[in-house]
């Protein structure tokens, strides 16, 4: 297992497996990667097709995500961070890595 | 197993471990989880309960037994039949499955009939998803 | 912090549970094991389409197919605290243990060791349950 202690009191990126995408502060993990997110939201970023939907964020406050479903970590650079302009930002959709059960 | 081993351990040992008893005693809480089962089913013997199944199928039935691992044994259980179109959903309909073994690996979540009731929305604003 | 801890810690408390499936419970968290495993009291269920809503006195959840839990925010300083004094708490009986010891009159080494003996013994109980443990999962 790759070592997320240096992500801890850090904030984050998440990438789950059904191809959402939370924001948070990582406050905890476990050997199974269940990981705690504080102050968490979700991110909502459309494509250029999607005209007109707008992009949304989703305060989720704190969260456990199952190890299972965490598909990519990644730590925030603020000063990067604070150049992204996520109203206005696109993406193409994620696909997901789901097994539907 | 462990009692055995409590029994081959020489005297000295058995001291301290009945002194990590005692430390353990007064350890007023543990922080993490407790290796104990967190569902007393005997409380639901006899009664009429409702299985999930991984994969998405569902029972209901009445506890006639059940083991540590929630391996349960079920008797006159129904199961509730889904749409053929769309797996997610559920449909009136039922059909009769008698006495039944479930096992626990497929087991997704378990709850007492008495007590379910469908309701209206409950939140002012639909959920997310 | 261990998710486990916190979510010990936020026992009695609200809860939102999603399964893989998409489904929702929430619910007062009564009980967790370390598999995370979940029983909640006073739930409501909500279907994967978020169209059926119903209400159950009680529900035992399978640990290993949830998706995520939402739990509330003051949780996270309870936790921390908890944990603080429960470390207190250790220093306190550690201090306690070695005063028993010289009271026995015999040297610190000699009983520490004796002391990791019954330590060794209590693994070897761990990898008993964990035994436990795979056979659940290699089931699932």
């Amino acid at each position: 297992m790759s070592d997320l202690k240096e992500f801890m009191g850090k904030k984050v990126h998440v990438i789950t497996a059904d191809a959402r995408f939370f924001e948070g502060v990582l406050q905890g993990y476990d050997n199974s990667t269940n990981i705690i997110l504080q102050d968490c939201i979700e991110r909502i970023l459309y494509s250029e097709e999607d005209v007109d939907e707008e992009n949304q964020e989703i305060p989720l406050g704190l969260y456990i995500i199952r190890g299972g479903e965490v598909a990519c970590v990644g730590e925030i650079d603020p000063a990067k961070y604070a150049t992204i302009d996520w109203s206005t930002l696109k993406a193409s959709t994620l696909k997901t890595t789901k097994n539907p059960l | 197993m462990s009692a055995q081993q409590t029994q081959q351990q020489p005297q000295g040992q058995q001291q301290e471990q009945k002194q990590h008893r005692r430390r353990n005693n007064q350890t007023p809480k543990q922080e993490g989880p407790k290796r104990e089962a967190i569902l007393d089913l005997n409380k639901y013997k006899h009664q009429e309960i409702k299985v999930k199944f991984v994969g998405g199928r569902q029972i209901t039935g009445v506890l006639k037994g059940f083991d540590q691992l929630m391996n349960l044994v079920l008797e006159n259980v129904k199961e509730q039949l889904r749409d053929p179109e769309d797996d997610t959903v559920l449909t009136k309909e039922t059909r009769d499955l008698g006495l039944v073994v479930v096992r626990c690996t497929s087991l997704l979540t378990i709850s007492p009939v008495n007590g379910f009731e469908i309701i209206e929305n409950p939140f002012v604003q639909p959920q997310e998803q | 912090m261990l998710p486990l801890y916190l979510l010990t810690a936020a026992k009695n408390k609200p809860v939102l549970i999603e399964l893989k499936t998409g489904e929702t419970y929430q619910g007062d968290l009564v009980n967790l094991d370390p598999w995370m495993n979940l029983t909640l009291s006073n739930v409501i269920h909500t279907n994967t389409g978020a169209d059926e809503f119903s209400k159950e006195t009680e529900v035992y959840i399978r640990g290993m197919h949830i998706k995520y839990l939402r739990i509330p925010d003051e949780i996270m300083d309870y936790a921390k605290e908890q944990n603080l004094l429960n470390m207190e708490q250790r220093n306190k009986n550690v201090k306690r243990r070695g005063g028993d010891r010289n009271q026995s009159g015999g040297g610190g080494r000699d009983h520490r060791r004796g002391g990791r003996g019954g330590n060794r013994r209590f693994q070897g109980d761990r990898h008993y349950n964990n035994n436990h443990h795979y056979q659940q999962r290699d089931n699932e």
